[in-house]
């Protein structure tokens, strides 16, 4: 073809065209691409001026539209009210028509029923994953300690869930009542509360989605995961994520009470201000929430302690005694421990609440509802009693116990002075004749325990001799061998002493300090009371190093008074979740949404304390018989694993002894 | 629980209580069962229990809460002697394990909830109703709160210190209201819903200035009160048509009061009803027996112009100067008591008639003159700014007018461009051409 | 032995406790109670005694004597040695604490609880025949004697129960100036009322002002308010006898001392007919004073209690401690 002349003469030519083409190539492309681009740019500028032009057209055309409106909580930096757009409708006057009733009972009591119904079996359905939750990982940390023991604890964990799966049928049933409650008898409050809430009752409908889906695989799912040890973290790690959704949920629920209790990202008039985030977040959210949490546990501890105490007076065999007498002491662990800081986050609530409205604060502590919380003085003692009972009680069949037994009688003592001093009323009711006797509406000497400087104190003192019950039960068994163990107990008694000492001063000093600074001594008073908690327990239990012991603990030799005790506590945290229930709901008097949405209905005034007591009583009463149908249902399926199939070598013994 | 429904608690017990017979039944049935020899009687007692529990339900059934309450006791004492049956029955036929823990434990319950329950009822009790709902609200309202209301229309809402206290009807710039205050440019008001009855009866009531019956030219008011409340209402929407002895002028034939449903002062039939149930009950607080005015309904709430707002905090009266000058008078009171050509309806009696183009350079060389004005337009200035540094000579009467009467607070009303629009407008007021 | 060891402890609480009772008591309690001489050091003394003796004679009693006595103990001490007489209401809740604790006592493991009901179960089943043939005498007219009493018309008071201290209403109206109760300050506190602790009013009112407006209240205070309130304002005026309830007392640490100033400006202004309902504004007889008293007039008697009683009122702002207000009454 091309000769070697030809293909040099062509070959000069070709390499131009190629340089031409190799340089004009990505010119032409990009050129184009340029072109392209600007064509871009400029009509999306030319659309955008469009769009701009259309808007302000707009808003020249209608005016402005927008209108600010004052929150009625929320503030900005500066202090003042932060202004939102309106974006709701102003709140409804009530009347006749926006209120329904049955003949056989006032509305108000219809719903506090579904609602109390509702509160009770969601906290127990709240509260069994958290204890699966710990027993589990209790359980897969002692496996290769003690294979037996750790079975016990799965076991455990699995037929408490199997307890919660009816339960938790059982709540939404309450739930879909409590709703048509709301639809039926309260509908235009409902209306108002629904468009407020939109998206997050929404939300919370279709997270119990979620909720289901984890709780079901984690349930049945349970043996499949239990052998390979991945997949048992994984299944632990499941049990988490319950927990998680679970208090999600409650949290998304919680909004709409404490919305109606302490308003926020709404105006005065109850229009929707658009920040759903300061709808939810009232200033009583958070305290709720953490006072919700410990009261689940608290009150899941109760529920189980009084399910194993049942069974441990039930059984027939010495296997099932010891078996549910160290349920039940798991249980009340857990309860106990959940039960400490209890009262604190009540604390965190009440200053929430006066700090949105002194006068909501004083009308619980100082006016009409001032006595109610003298009930709750009452019941919180009757949880003292009781737990400090069964501590007893169980210390009491602790080989080498009786060293501490003769201690016993004066924790009594001190509990009974502390809360004699809790229960004196600041307005003693009397007649006529004892007014005059006393010489005025103050007794001289009982009279000081009326103020909140003695309260503090006494609560303080019960809750620190509690401790020292606890630590003394702990080391009940344990013959002390570290070389340090004197130090140990000096400190340890120094720590209780000067906590004693400090709570004692600090109480009888706040009488001669202004009111404002008096309040202020609580915190160091509870200080005192934490450092004896958290430090008492710390040195006692590096105490118990290769200690020795004095013979294991014989479970089974619980006696009958530690297993009413179990009772007591269990129907104590009923009634008084009622009562606080009560207080926190009927606080906002005759309001719907506290000076928003007023309450306009024939029931709105304020319960007298009788009547009160006996709605609050049927709803305890009647929760417990649905806890005894449910757990007969629980009892009922299947696969009944006794423990007598497992007959252990040893009489187990619990988890802490192995430090 | 309403006194005519169940009580809960109760009700709850009583159906508790026949449940737990027929537990005892069932428990005994089994026990019997178990042993050969047992007594067949034993059952017929228990079933016998289950009957008088069941009839005791029906009834409690039957009663209201009070009752329930009552009776409840006969239930809880066949209870008791169930308990004791029972107890017998463990005896007699020597059992061992007897009752079974369930029933242990809902009675352990019960004796602990219930006297909670019990200490709850013992203690005093107390109930809190909510408090009358506020009228602008619901468009209902208490009598009190209506004469309050006229109280207010009256004497403003908020006393500021160092300001006399006058509402929107500006009575007090002209009556008074304690006994015995007699300033002597209007009547005082001190009594009047008594006088109020026996005048409409008074022939001078009936004939002077008008007959009862003719229709008075100022405000187009018929007259014919014939009760104190309608005499009230005529003396505010026709002052003229009646005129008490002593303070109208031309012979007592002319009222100074202004007509008080028509500008500036305009009260709505609302208001006005409110301050007639005020001057019917101002003698007598806390009783509403003499007024005889209604409640406004909700209708009339709702054609009530919203002012909830203006009405706690009232919004200060304020020219800006970008309103016509005779807006400007008529919201600042003026012609309450000046007489201004020029403005409509500005026939006050009160003060100085308003021929400033004329009157002010005569003024400001008057001997009694103590104040800084050179013009007339630094005169007109001062006399609204601080009205008190000279006070007019009435021509017809010899005496000065009434010193303290014009507002002190003018300073605080107009902006400086409504001001200088103001005196403008004065400077060149002058009295009507003669003839 | 034992039954021996029993009877002595027996005799030796009674009639130890007849002695203290009668004779020793008596020594304790004379007028003027002292360091030593007064009612609780001598319930301390006969507790050591009960203790001691028990000790000192290794007596040990059995356990449902000792609860026993520690039920009396605790009983005697409500009933004789407190001081004055607590209302029934109080001793009842009292008694019933005291009572839990004795059962706590009693309960603390099986071994002492067995050992309690040991006795009562040998009355109950016949070993101890004497005691079954009293105590089933006994306890039947026991409770009628309980039944006659509550069925028996008694003629006293009945109780009425008043909170001390309601909750403010948000605004209130005094002489036609409408006030909001919260953030209300008292005009005429114009400096920190403890500088002006040991001024001599006669002498520095000229001076100081703040002393003036004192020396005003205590006058309006002697002029108006002394005969009820007391001239050392301790509520024991010459009046406050027949009233019920009786006038408050400033002195006391739970009146004033816990109140905010605009809260005292309510109660003086209002009076009695201005409480709620819950505070039974019917039998109080402390006057609406705004009928009889300026505003300025109410400021500085409030002025001169504070003052006169060194309390200062209370706060509720933001720079006070981080803990709320538990006011338990």
């Amino acid at each position: 073809m091309l000769g070697k002349k030809a293909r040099s003469l062509a070959a000069f030519p070709l390499g131009v065209m190629l340089a031409f083409a190799f340089y004009m190539l990505p010119g032409v492309v990009g050129m184009a691409h340029a072109k392209q681009v600007f064509a871009e740019s400029a009509f999306a500028e030319e659309a955008f001026a469009k769009e701009a032009g259309a808007e302000e057209q707009k808003a020249a055309e209608e005016g402005p539209k927008v209108e600010w409106s004052n929150d009625v909580f929320y503030k900005d930096w500066e202090g003042n009210p932060l202004k939102g757009i309106v974006s709701g409708a102003p709140a409804p006057e009530l009347t006749d028509t926006d209120y329904n009733h049955y003949d056989f009972a006032p509305s108000r009591i219809v719903i506090w029923i579904s609602n109390q119904q509702h509160l009770y079996m969601g906290s127990f359905v709240l509260a069994v994953p958290i204890f699966v939750m710990v027993i589990e990982f209790i359980g897969i940390r002692c496996k290769e300690r003690d294979p037996i023991l750790s079975r016990k604890y799965d076991k455990l964990a699995h037929d408490l869930m199997k307890v919660s799966m009816s339960a938790y049928s059982w709540t939404a049933i309450l739930g879909g009542i409590l709703l048509f409650t709301f639809i039926t008898l309260f509908p235009g409050f409902f209306k108002y509360l629904a468009s407020v809430f939109r998206p997050v009752m929404h939300v919370y409908a279709l997270m119990f989605l979620a909720e289901s889906g984890i709780l079901y695989v984690y349930y049945y799912g349970w043996d499949k995961m239990e052998h390979d040890p991945f997949l048992k973290w994984i299944h632990c790690s499941l049990s988490v994520l319950l927990n998680l959704v679970g208090t999600v949920l409650m949290y998304l629920a919680n909004s709409w009470a404490t919305f109606m209790q302490a308003p926020g990202g709404i105006d005065e008039k109850g229009r929707f201000l658009g920040n759903i985030w300061h709808v939810i977040h009232s200033t009583l959210w958070n305290p709720v929430g953490v006072h919700r949490i410990l009261g689940n546990i608290v009150f899941g501890g109760g529920i189980v302690g009084a399910y194993a105490a049942y069974h441990f007076l039930n059984a027939e065999t010495k296997e099932e005694k010891a078996h549910y007498d160290w349920v039940g002491y798991v249980a009340m662990f857990i309860a106990v421990a959940g039960l400490i800081p209890l009262p604190f986050a009540g604390y965190w609530l009440m200053k929430e609440v006066y700090a949105f409205r002194q006068q909501m604060g004083i009308t619980l502590m100082g006016g009409i509802m001032a006595w109610l919380f003298i009930i709750q003085a009452v019941m919180v003692g009757l949880l003292f009693f009781g737990a400090n009972s069964y501590l007893h009680n169980s210390m009491s069949r602790v080989k080498g116990s009786h060293r501490y037994m003769k201690y016993v009688k004066y924790m009594i003592l001190l509990l009974i002075l502390s809360f004699t001093m809790w229960m004196t009323p600041h307005t003693i009711v009397m007649t006529p004749a004892e007014l005059k006797e006393m010489g005025g509406a103050q007794h001289p000497v009982v009279g000081v325990f009326g103020v909140m400087s003695a309260k503090n104190t006494a609560v303080n003192l019960m809750i620190t001799c509690t401790v020292l019950c606890f630590l003394l039960y702990q080391r009940a068994n344990k013959k002390i061998t570290v070389p340090w163990a004197t130090v140990g107990n000096c400190w340890l008694s120094a720590i209780f002493v000067w906590a004693a000492a400090n709570i004692v001063y600090l109480g009888v000093y706040g009488y001669w300090l202004p009111a404002n600074q008096r309040v202020g001594l609580s915190v160091p008073q509870v200080s005192s009371t934490l450092t004896t908690l958290f430090v008492g327990t710390a040195i006692n239990s590096s105490m118990f190093k290769d200690a020795d012991s004095y013979g294991e603990i014989e479970w089974g030799n619980q006696s009958k008074v530690g297993a009413y005790a179990m009772f007591l506590l269990a129907v104590a945290f009923t009634w008084m979740m009622g009562l606080m229930g009560y207080i926190r709901s009927s606080v906002r008097l005759f309001w719907h949404v506290t000076e928003v949405v007023r309450d306009n209905s024939p029931d709105a005034y304020t319960l007298t304390i009788g009547e009160a007591g006996k709605i609050l009583t049927f709803n305890a009463l009647f929760v417990w018989v649905q806890f005894i149908i449910l757990f007969w249902i629980g009892g009922l399926s299947g696969k009944k694993a006794k423990a007598h199939d497992e007959v252990p070598e040893a009489v187990p013994v619990p988890a802490q002894q192995q430090q | 629980m309403l006194p005519e429904q169940h009580d809960i608690l109760f009700s709850f017990l009583t159906i508790v209580f026949t449940v737990f017979s027929v537990i005892v039944f069932i428990n005994v049935v089994q026990q019997c069962k178990a042993r050969k020899d047992a007594s067949k009687a034993w059952p017929v007692i228990f079933g016998a229990f289950i009957l008088a529990n069941a009839l005791f339900t029906r009834h409690m059934f039957t009663l209201v809460q009070q009752d329930q309450m009552s009776f409840f006791k006969w239930q809880a004492l066949t209870v008791f002697v169930l308990l004791l049956t029972w107890g017998m029955f463990f005896k007699s036929e020597n059992i061992e394990k007897q009752s079974p823990t369930m029933i242990r434990g809902m009675f352990f319950w019960m004796m602990v909830s219930l006297p909670l329950a019990g200490y709850a009822n013992w203690l005093p009790q107390q109930r809190s109703d909510p408090p009358p709902k506020a009228a602008a609200i619901t468009g209902e309202m208490t009598m009190e709160q209506y004469t309050e209301m006229g109280r207010v229309i009256v004497f403003g809402a908020q006393q500021v210190a160092g300001q006399k206290a006058i509402g929107k009807g500006q009575c007090p710039l002209c009556h008074t209201f304690d006994p015995g205050d007699n300033m002597g440019r209007c009547p005082n008001l001190f009594g009047v819903e008594e006088r109020s009855h026996n005048r409409v009866k008074e022939d001078r009531y009936k004939n002077q200035p008008i007959k009862v019956g003719e229709t008075d030219p100022a405000s187009g008011v018929k007259k014919g009160a014939t009760s104190g409340e309608e005499y009230l209402r005529e003396s505010l929407q026709c002052p003229s048509c009646y005129v008490v002895e002593g303070f109208g002028g031309a012979g007592d034939t002319k009222s100074p009061m202004p007509v008080i449903v028509k500008p500036p002062i305009s009260l709505d039939p609302v208001e006005l009803n409110a301050v007639i149930a005020w001057l019917q009950s101002k003698e007598t607080p806390g009783d509403f027996a003499k007024v005889t005015v209604p409640l406004p309904s909700a209708s009339d709430a709702a054609a009530q112009p919203k002012k909830e707002a203006a009405s706690e905090g009232e919004k200060p009266v304020f020219v800006t100067g970008s309103e016509p000058v005779d807006q400007m008078i008529n919201t600042l009171g003026c012609p309450l008591c000046h007489t201004i050509p020029g403005v409509e309806g500005a026939v006050g009696e009160l003060g100085p008639k308003l021929f400033e183009k004329v009157n002010a350079p005569k003024r400001i060389k008057d001997p009694r003159y103590k104040g800084k004005a050179t013009n007339t337009k630094e005169y007109i200035r001062e006399s609204i700014l601080t009205p008190g540094v000279y006070i007019v000579k009435n021509d017809e009467t010899g005496e000065l007018y009434p010193d303290g009467v014009m507002p002190q607070d003018f300073k605080n009303k107009l902006s400086i461009e409504a001001l200088d629009k103001l005196v403008d407008f004065i400077s060149q007021t002058e009295p009507p051409p003669a003839g | 032995m034992n039954n021996n060891k029993t009877l002595t402890s027996v005799i030796l609480l009674l009639v130890g406790c007849g002695v203290f009772h009668y004779l020793i008591f008596p020594i304790f309690t004379p007028k003027e109670p002292g360091w030593f001489l007064n009612r609780y050091v001598y319930f301390l003394l006969m507790v050591a005694y009960i203790i001691g003796y028990n000790i000192i004679l290794n007596l040990k009693p059995p356990m449902f004597f000792k609860a026993t006595t520690v039920w009396g103990v605790g009983y005697y001490f409500y009933d004789a040695v407190l001081h004055p007489h607590i209302p029934w209401t109080l001793r009842i809740t009292y008694m019933m604490l005291w009572s839990i604790g004795t059962f706590l006592y009693i309960t603390q493991d099986p071994v002492t609880f067995k050992e309690f009901r040991k006795p009562i179960v040998k009355t109950i089943v016949g070993d101890y025949r004497m005691a079954r043939i009293v105590v089933f005498i006994a306890l039947p007219v026991l409770v009628g004697f309980a039944t006659y009493q509550s069925l028996l018309p008694k003629f006293e008071e009945p109780v009425e129960l008043r909170t001390v201290h309601p909750a403010p209403p948000a605004t209130t109206k005094v002489h036609g100036k409408s006030y909001t109760l919260e953030g209300l300050q008292n005009p005429f506190r114009i400096d920190e009322q403890d500088k002006y602790k040991d001024s001599f009013p006669f002498l520095d009112a000229d001076k100081q002002e703040y002393v003036k407006y004192i020396t005003e209240g205590g006058t309006i205070f002697f002029q108006n308010c002394h005969y009820c309130h007391g001239d050392q304002l301790n509520g024991l005026g010459m009046f406050s006898h027949v009233f019920n309830p009786t006038p408050a007392n400033f002195v006391d640490p739970g009146t004033i001392a816990m109140l905010r100033e605009s809260f005292l400006f309510w109660r003086v202004a209002k009076g009695g007919p201005g409480l709620p309902n819950e505070s039974t504004p019917w039998s109080s007889a402390m006057p609406p004073w705004e009928e009889h008293l300026k505003t300025e007039e109410i400021w500085k008697v409030i002025l001169f209690e504070y003052w006169y009683t060194g309390w200062h009122p209370r706060t509720f702002d933001e720079e006070s401690s981080s803990g709320s207000e538990k006011k338990k009454e």
